[in-house]
């Protein structure tokens, strides 16, 4: 690339040196509490076994998983101080090129914690009891519950998106929105799949039509619409404002998802663990499907990052060639 | 390796899907950006130039 005298390029090692010692240290942190959760929920689960009391019933029991929350919390206000200080408004944050940065800086660091999170949730997953009424195949809800979650969540973040597109004009929120859809719906086919899967042997059956059920393919039929719509308009400007309006008339199905079950007589049961009054799940069966939870909402994290960045270097691709279009030259063959 | 109970196809089929959609999903995820690198790369080495590519090196 060109510009030995542009100040930028001696500006980014010292941006690195910034981030790269925080980020290690961040990674060192979230090892140590990923394994000491795993090692103390196998000592919890073999204490149950044993005599019936796991110890968990104390908050000290907990630290290690309020030090992941305290970890995941931290990567944000770690990435979003050092970028404050970095530039002079955080605003900046932003804008797609100090993005590609940050998301480069953070991806492969926030890729190993996923994958060690989502290990150590399927270990926790195998090591649970079974439920006193469902046996073994409340298994299925360590998969099940956190991807419904992240149905609704993945959603949600689309429509803020959207909202931010149409109301500001900014493209990053665009690409945001974009990146989102398809995540978002291979999330809720993996939510319909699962909750088939678990109520055949629960319910008798894999399908009924009850308000929770029927809401959430909803959802996934709005995730569709919204992908075929952004195909179907050749102008991305279009395409984006159209797709924006339409997760925003669609965001009213997320309360209705999540108050189905209190509003309508529905075979799906009620909230269980985010709810008024705690969760009323054991906690040996509560901690892996929160580990899970975490596991997954990271993974839509890095999957979503590294989607925008995805995007954004394909709409780099297409200014450029519309630039060279434009100015004349072998546009065709490009 | 694990006594899952009658239910057990119900459960392995329950994570085998889980397996399959998410290593979709990271497989387009990584594909994706590098896909649009190389067409990046392409588009530079044949002189192809951004608006903003003096400002932001």
């Amino acid at each position: 690339m060109s510009g030995l005298s542009e100040p930028q390029t001696v500006r980014a090692p010292a941006e690195d040196t910034m981030f790269g010692p925080a980020l290690r240290g961040w990674l060192a942190f979230m090892v140590l509490a990923i394994g000491w959760s795993v090692s103390r929920y196998y000592v919890g689960v073999a204490n149950l076994e044993a005599n019936g009391n796991p110890g968990w019933d104390t908050w000290l029991w907990w630290v290690p998983e309020i030090m992941v929350v305290v970890g995941i919390l931290g990567l944000f206000i770690l990435v979003v101080s050092l970028e404050a200080g970095n530039h002079s408004r955080i605003a900046n944050l932003a804008n797609p090129t100090p993005f590609m940065r940050m998301s480069g800086e953070i991806l492969p660091r926030l890729a190993l914690v996923t994958a060690l999170l989502i290990a150590a949730g399927l270990a926790m997953s195998f090591r649970a009891p079974p439920d006193d009424l469902q046996g073994q195949a409340a298994r299925i809800m360590f998969i099940h519950v956190p991807a419904a979650w992240l149905s609704m969540a993945c959603y949600t973040l689309t429509a803020i998106s959207s909202a931010g597109y149409l109301i500001w004009r900014h493209p990053l929120a665009d690409v945001s929105a974009k990146a989102a859809v398809p995540i978002g719906a291979t999330f809720t086919l993996l939510a319909l799949l699962t909750g088939s899967l678990w109520g055949k042997p629960m319910w008798g059956a894999y399908w009924v039509w009850d308000a929770r059920l029927t809401s959430v393919l909803i959802l996934f039929f709005l995730y569709l619409g919204l992908i075929a719509l952004r195909q179907a308009i050749d102008d991305p400007g279009r395409a984006g404002r159209a797709a924006a309006i339409l997760s925003l008339l669609g965001a009213v199905n997320i309360p209705i998802i999540k108050f189905s079950v209190n509003w309508w007589n529905t075979l799906h049961q009620p909230a269980s663990v985010i709810r008024a009054g705690g969760p009323t799940i054991h906690p040996a069966l509560l901690i892996p499907l929160l580990v899970m939870a975490f596991a997954f909402t990271l993974l839509f994290v890095a999957l979503h990052m590294k989607a925008m960045r995805a995007e954004i270097l394909r709409r780099r691709c297409e200014a450029m060639i519309a630039i060279h279009v434009r100015g004349g030259g072998e546009a065709a063959n490009v | 390796m694990f006594d899952l109970g009658p239910n057990a196809g119900f459960i392995w089929i329950s994570y085998g899907a889980a397996v399959l959609l998410i290593g979709g999903l990271i497989v387009w995820a990584w594909a994706g950006e590098r896909e649009q690198q190389q067409r990046l790369a392409g588009l530079e080495r044949r002189g192809l130039r951004r608006r903003s590519s003096q400002q932001e090196l």
